[in-house]
């Protein structure tokens, strides 16, 4: 995942004028980062709605300690940080299932049994992802669904890049397990 | 055959430097588990992006919006509270300063007395001390006047080696007691507020 130095030097003008108090600054952080930061904490948790209010909170926690953020580490990941643990905060206090009804389908062109077949796909991969243990899961989200590298993983969640690296081969190999009559090649 | 079992997460991950990758490649050419393992590897990243990422329900604007709305009223710090919030930041290290600098005051002084009541030390230098501003003088002469007025003009001399004994001993000790408590008190506020920041309230197991 590339970022242009321009990208770069925008979002830490926006993040310094944050720091001073410009709301409309911050808006334009929450715009830039809103998808990522949903898709995190709906990849920990399964649940859309939960999702969009969990997200909500991680911005206003952001918003109250943004003046303790320094440049020195990426806005992204310390943004995924409190994601991630307010992903953790909703899942002990909901404790939410998987819905297979929330998992829509990417191609409405397919016929009516393929479409069952990817829904059902789909929901066996939601449903593996999400019996992982929490800290291989959000490893697994951040390298798999976000794209981070090891060090940005290990920077987010604040671990090693030797923790990043056994935790993600721990949760493959849990999910080759679980998904493996859904995989073509088998292990 | 060694095989690149181990390196190929990190490999399929494009994580590993040329020469790591370069080795991994060689073997790959000749070792079909290992082709295998990785196929697996690309398989499974497929398969999971099966998976649909969070229909989002709200546009952009709208969502952000609803975050504006539940940000809390309070204004970012001033300069004048910044400045106090680095002041309090620097609090322990002007404390300790503080501390090592009367510290080192009163070895000297007493260092200096020592070599006085002995007789010993550098004879200019001694009376260069002995003659130069004391912290200690113009109480000393507040004492022996308030005395005097009420007629007790000698009981001065015998107090003095008691009192500045005891005050001697009882300063540095209630200071190095102030010093450890102002510092600890800091330690408990900083951890206090710490623990309530937003990275560690919440844990990664």
């Amino acid at each position: 995942m590339t970022v242009s130095a321009a990208a770069v030097t925008d979002e830490r003008l926006l993040i310094k004028r944050a720091q001073d108090g410009d709301r409309g600054a911050f808006a334009d952080l929450v715009r830039q980062h809103r998808t990522g930061v949903v898709n995190v904490i709906y990849r920990m948790c399964g649940d859309a709605a939960l999702a969009e209010d969990a997200a909500q909170e991680c911005f206003i926690r952001a918003w109250e300690h943004l003046h303790r953020y320094r440049p020195r580490s990426a806005f992204r990941n310390w943004l995924y940080r409190i994601a991630t643990n307010c992903a953790l905060t909703e899942l002990r206090r909901a404790k939410t299932e998987v819905d297979a009804d929330d998992v829509q389908l990417r191609d409405e062109r397919q016929g009516p049994e393929a479409r069952l077949e990817q829904l059902e796909r789909a929901a066996a991969v939601q449903s593996a992802v999400l019996s992982l243990p929490e800290a291989s899961r959000s490893a697994l989200v951040l390298r798999e669904y976000e794209g981070l590298s090891y060090r940005d993983i290990a920077e987010t969640l604040g671990i090693p890049v030797g923790t990043v690296m056994s935790r993600l081969n721990y949760a493959r190999r849990l999910l080759r397990s679980a998904l493996a009559e859904y995989m073509e090649v088998a292990s | 055959m060694n095989h690149v079992v181990k390196q190929l997460p990190a490999y399929h991950d494009g994580e590993l430097g040329a020469r790591a990758a370069q080795a991994v490649e060689a073997h790959l050419a000749q070792c079909e588990a290992c082709r295998i393992e990785l196929a697996s590897l690309a398989d499974l990243s497929t398969l999971l992006q099966v998976a649909d990422p969070a229909p989002l329900g709200l546009s952009d604007d709208v969502f952000a919006a609803q975050v504006a709305l539940r940000l809390p009223r309070d204004e970012v710090q001033t300069v004048s509270e910044r400045t106090l919030a680095w002041s309090w930041r620097l609090a322990p290290v002007g404390i300790v300063v503080t501390w090592a600098f009367v510290q080192t005051t009163a070895i000297v002084a007493l260092v200096v007395q020592l070599l006085m009541a002995a007789g010993m030390g550098n004879p200019a230098l001694l009376a260069l001390v002995a003659s130069g501003p004391s912290l200690r003088e113009p109480s000393a002469n507040l004492a022996n006047q308030l005395l005097g007025s009420v007629g007790l003009s000698d009981a001065w001399g015998t107090l003095q080696p008691v009192i500045s004994s005891t005050w001697a001993l009882l300063v540095p000790v209630l200071f190095s007691g102030l010093t450890a408590v102002a510092i600890l008190s800091w330690v408990a506020v900083w951890w206090s507020s710490h623990l309530s920041s937003p990275v560690h309230s919440g844990q990664i197991g």
